[in-house]
Parts: C-alpha cells; structure tokens; sequence
C-alpha cells in the first residue's frame, strides 16, 4: 500500500470514527447567510447591535455563530456576546464568545466560537455585537426569511454602549447560529493548533513556538496532540508529525480529523480545550 | 448594557397587529417568516386639530428646544421602519421624513390653543422628525404618552417625501399600544398615576382605533420599547400629497377633540365637503370596513 492509498484509508477511517462518536451533529438554528445582503449597519464606538433568535430543542448547546461581518477600519477587533432576553431587548450576559484570529475587509462570514454554552429551549436569546476597536459592518438583507427552528427578524441597535435599545423587525441582519445537538464538550480539529481553520505549516510554528520560545497558549491544547499520545508540551514530535503529514505523506492527525469534533482520545480532558474553535460550527 | 438586578415590571406584547408586515416578524419567532410580497399598505388616518410643521429634525423629542426642559414621563424608544411597495412587494424606503407628536404625561400638546388644550403656543415639545435611514428605519426618545378626553392613548405619525421644499408623498396616520400595559403604568407611573378616569379606557370604545395600527412593545420597568412598521405605496398617493384624511371635514377630524379637558359639546357642522377624490373613497371604505 502506497503512501496515498494509506493516508485516504486512514482519513475515511477518520471520518467513520467521527461519524460514530457519541456526539451528535452540528445544526443550524438560526440561518440566512445565503440571503441577497441589501445593506451594512456600521458599528463603532458606543454603538452596539443584536439579533434574536430562540433556543432550540431540550439540551442544545451553542457552538458557534457566524456574522456576515466585514472591518471597515485599517485595524480592530470586535466582540460577540449571547445575551438572554429582557423584553424586545437584551438582557443579563449569557456568554462571551471566542473571536476570529482575522477579519475581512469585504462582507464575510466570521464565526465566533462558543463554549457548548447551553440553551434553554424556547427561550430567546440575543447575539450581541460591538466593536472593541475600530469600524465593522454587519450586513442585512431585505428577504424576512431564513431557516431553524430559532430564526427571528427580530433585531435590535443601540448607540449608547446598550444603555438603551431601539427594537427592529423587519430587514434582519445576517447570521449562522449552529449548535452541537446536546454535545457539552469543546468542538475541534486535530491539528488545527492555531485554530485557523486549516492545518498547515503555521500549526507547526505555533506550536513550536508555545513550547520554546514563549509564544500564545492554544485556547485548545487537544487539538495540538496531533499524533494523539496525550502529550502536546515539551517535545517536538507533534509538530513534527504535522510536517510529515503535511509535506511527506505521512499519517494523519488521529481523530477528530478530518472533520471537527469533540476529543474522544484519553489525553485530550488532561490536555484541555477550552472552547471551540471558531471554524468547527 | 449592565444587567439590571432592580426586579422591575416587565411585560411584553408581541401579539399586537404591528404593522402588516410587523407579524412576520413575531411569527418567525416561531419558525413561521413569511415573505415580504405580503406587504400591505398602511392605515391613513387624521392628523387631528394639532399638527404643527416644527421641522424638528431631532431623535430625542422630549424637551421644549427653547428651555431644554425636559417633559416629565416614563421613557419610551420608538422605532418606526418604513417600507414601500414596489411592484408588488416590499423594501425599506430611505430618505422619507417621519414627524411623530403626541401629547404630555398631562394629555396637553405643545404649541397650540384651542380644541380643548391649554394655550402652549411657543413651546415644542414632544414633536420631531428623522430621516430614515437605508434600513428604512427611524428612532425617537420620547415618554409614553398621556390621555385626554375623548380619545385612547396615541402617537400620531406622518411620513412625507421631499422634492425640495415640495412635498411629494404625504402618509398620516396614529400608533396604539396595548390596552392593558397602558393602564398599569398609568396607575403605577408617576406622573401618570396622578390621573384617574381615563375615558375612554379601552382602545375598542375609541371611535379612531385601528388595530392594525397597534405597536409592538415592552414595559421594562423604567422605559418602554415600542415599534411599528409602516408600509407606504407612494404612486398611489404621489398626484395629491394631500391625500390622507386630514381635511378638516374628515370624520376622524372632528372626533379627535385634541388633549387637556374633556370635550363634550356638541360638534360643530362640518363645512361642505368637495367632490371626494378616489383616494378619499380608498380611506372611506377603510373605515368602513372596520365597522
């Protein structure tokens, strides 16, 4: 058995295990990325906006949501909140989300990752955005419709840092919010050690660089333990098996590869992942 | 925005007729959009004996511009979107300029005499007007609205296209909010509460209301949301930008006696009314439709 032949046995295996975990799939709640966008509400400052959608069924848990978002502004970082409900407006802090490592300068979809936060069903709740820095704009369309259980025209703006909300209806904004079907754990993808979306050579470098040289923690040290030993700190032999793998053909990362999942492996509780990665909705 | 531990009232309506297009809206809630072709205009009404062109361009509307004096009453944040049909369905009408006034926590209106009111001539509060913006949207900081005599609790509204200093398309009409969320702030709300004997007490005993005219709001304790979305259709109504019922023959006219004390005397004759345009007749078999 060739090289190639061994490493498209190994990602089917992969993707079979990964089929049959214990978690259930990812599912949309809230979606209508794929609608006509007609405009862009601006965000910087003090202004704030939130769209609305409902909990699913009984023992939903967020993954992730994904705004139509582009950054306006030479540089800056924005901020996404869940938010439970107060009446036509938000309320009390449910969950912070995990940002994006980047923005787009044009409108695109920008997943913030979520914590498993659990949803209780039927309830409504709010996605909140502001830019921490610099200028964003969020895109709506003027088609009222979109699918889930949890979607809603229901949007908000504020331009007072939330102090007081104006409540809209019509015109929605643009958003995903996907969630993990009753799975509590962190969503990931071995290998994916920076949390980019994509495994390449930079995994490698992060890596490197956290062990030796000092560099950022990964919100997600499971997803680093690409060979699946249990370890990830302290030697080079993860980031030398994502090299082999990447550039001679070596053998893949171990499950959840090559789609996101939660960490089935014995060492991936001690290694920890904090959240999600952004690019596993 | 702090989450507020003060346990204060809360109570929300989401069932209320917000506009034609305000229900697809709620009902997604459920699941259950539906599309915008289903967009319907919106109810013309009478623009009442108190009308004033301030041009106020202005988002908080609470204060008289002369004294700063801020007009007493429990906060309110409207938000009106306005959409108009174009062939057949609906998208956000930008640039239409949207006036709201109403009268104070007292039933009185600013900057008139007469029909009821006390003499307030001079002072403009609680009128404005925004722009709407490409969403269709307009906001306004104002207070929930008192009651008079003779009528339920309003906002009147009129949205009007500019060519110029030319009006090109005129919309007037008037926003409700719900019967019982009014009654309690007005029994638990200074200045309100210092009030009794609303008359009439419900909207249904209100020879004007229209339920399709009702809001989409909540009262969070301190302050009130409240929202509307209005559908105009202005090739319609575009040949007379007087084509709404604010003649002052109008039935409408005549039963909205306008705030301060009751009025009860009988009305005077309307003066003989013109040939009724189509556009009149349009609103004629509106009312009548309504019963």
């Amino acid at each position: 058995m060739n090289a190639f032949s061994f490493r498209t046995v190994e990602t089917l295996l992969g993707a079979a295990l990964l089929l049959l975990s214990p978690a259930l799939p990812a599912a949309d709640l809230f979606d209508n990325l794929d609608r006509s966008a007609a405009g862009a509400e601006v965000l910087s400052g003090e202004g704030r906006l939130a769209a609305a959608f409902s909990g699913g069924s009984t023992g939903d848990t967020l993954q992730s949501v994904t705004l139509v978002l582009a950054r306006t502004s030479a540089g800056g970082s924005a901020a996404v909140e869940i938010r439970s409900d107060e009446g036509l407006e938000p309320g009390a802090l449910v969950a912070t989300l995990t940002p994006p490592g980047s923005y787009s300068s044009s409108p695109q979809p920008t997943t913030f990752g979520a914590d498993a936060v659990p949803l209780e069903a039927g309830a409504t709740y709010w996605v909140n955005l502001r830019a921490v820095e610099g200028t964003f704009e969020w895109t709506w369309t003027a088609d009222n419709t979109g699918s889930g259980g949890g979607f809603s025209t229901l949007w908000d703006s504020s331009d007072d840092g939330g102090a007081g909300w104006y409540t809209h209806d019509l015109y929605p904004l643009q958003l995903r919010v996907t969630v993990g079907g009753g799975s509590d754990e962190p969503r990931f993808l071995r290998g994916d050690c920076d949390a980019s979306g994509a495994i390449d050579l930079t995994d490698a470098v992060f890596l490197l660089l956290f062990n030796f040289a000092g560099g950022p923690r990964p919100t997600c040290l499971a997803a680093c333990d690409s060979d699946g030993d249990g370890q990830a700190t302290g030697a080079v032999t993860d980031a030398v098996y994502l090299l082999m793998y990447a550039f001679l053909g070596g053998s893949p990362p171990v499950q959840p590869f090559p789609g996101c999942g939660p960490g089935t492996d014995p060492g991936d509780e001690a290694l920890g992942c904090e959240v999600s990665q952004p690019g596993c909705a | 925005m702090e989450h507020r531990e003060t346990i204060l009232p809360r109570r929300t309506v989401l069932l209320g007729a917000a506009g034609a297009l305000g229900s697809a809206g709620l009902a997604s809630l459920t699941g259950l959009g539906k599309a915008l072709g289903e967009c319907v205009n919106t109810v013309n009404q009478t623009e009442g004996p108190f009308w004033v062109d301030e041009r106020l361009n202005r988002r908080d509307i609470r204060s008289d511009p002369a004294t700063s004096e801020v007009k007493p009453g429990l906060p309110l944040r409207l938000s009106i979107n306005v959409s108009e049909i174009t062939g057949g369905s609906c998208a956000p009408l930008a640039g239409a300029h949207v006036d709201i006034w109403h009268c104070d926590a007292a039933g009185g209106y600013s900057d008139v005499s007469g029909a009821g009111n006390p003499n307030t001539v001079g002072q403009r509060w609680l009128r404005g007007y925004q722009v709407t913006d490409a969403h269709g949207n307009v906001r306004f900081l104002t207070i929930y609205p008192g009651w008079y005599m003779g009528r339920t609790v309003h906002i009147h509204f009129r949205i009007r296209r500019f060519s110029g200093e030319a009006v090109t398309f005129n919309l007037t009409s008037q926003l409700y909010f719900d019967d019982s969320m009014s009654n309690e702030i007005y029994a638990s709300t200074p200045p309100y509460s210092s009030r009794l004997n609303r008359s009439p007490s419900s909207n249904v005993q209100d020879n004007i209301f229209n339920p399709t005219l009702l809001t989409r709001m909540a009262w969070n304790g301190d302050h009130v949301l409240a929202a509307y979305d209005a559908v105009v259709d202005s090739e319609v109504a575009s040949a007379d930008p007087r084509v709404t019922p604010t003649d002052e023959d109008s039935l409408e006219h005549r039963l909205d006696f306008g705030g301060g004390s009751p009025r009860i005397a009988s009305l005077p004759a309307p003066p003989r009314a013109p040939a009724p345009s189509p556009d009149r007749l349009r609103f004629q078999n509106q009312k009548e439709a309504l019963g």
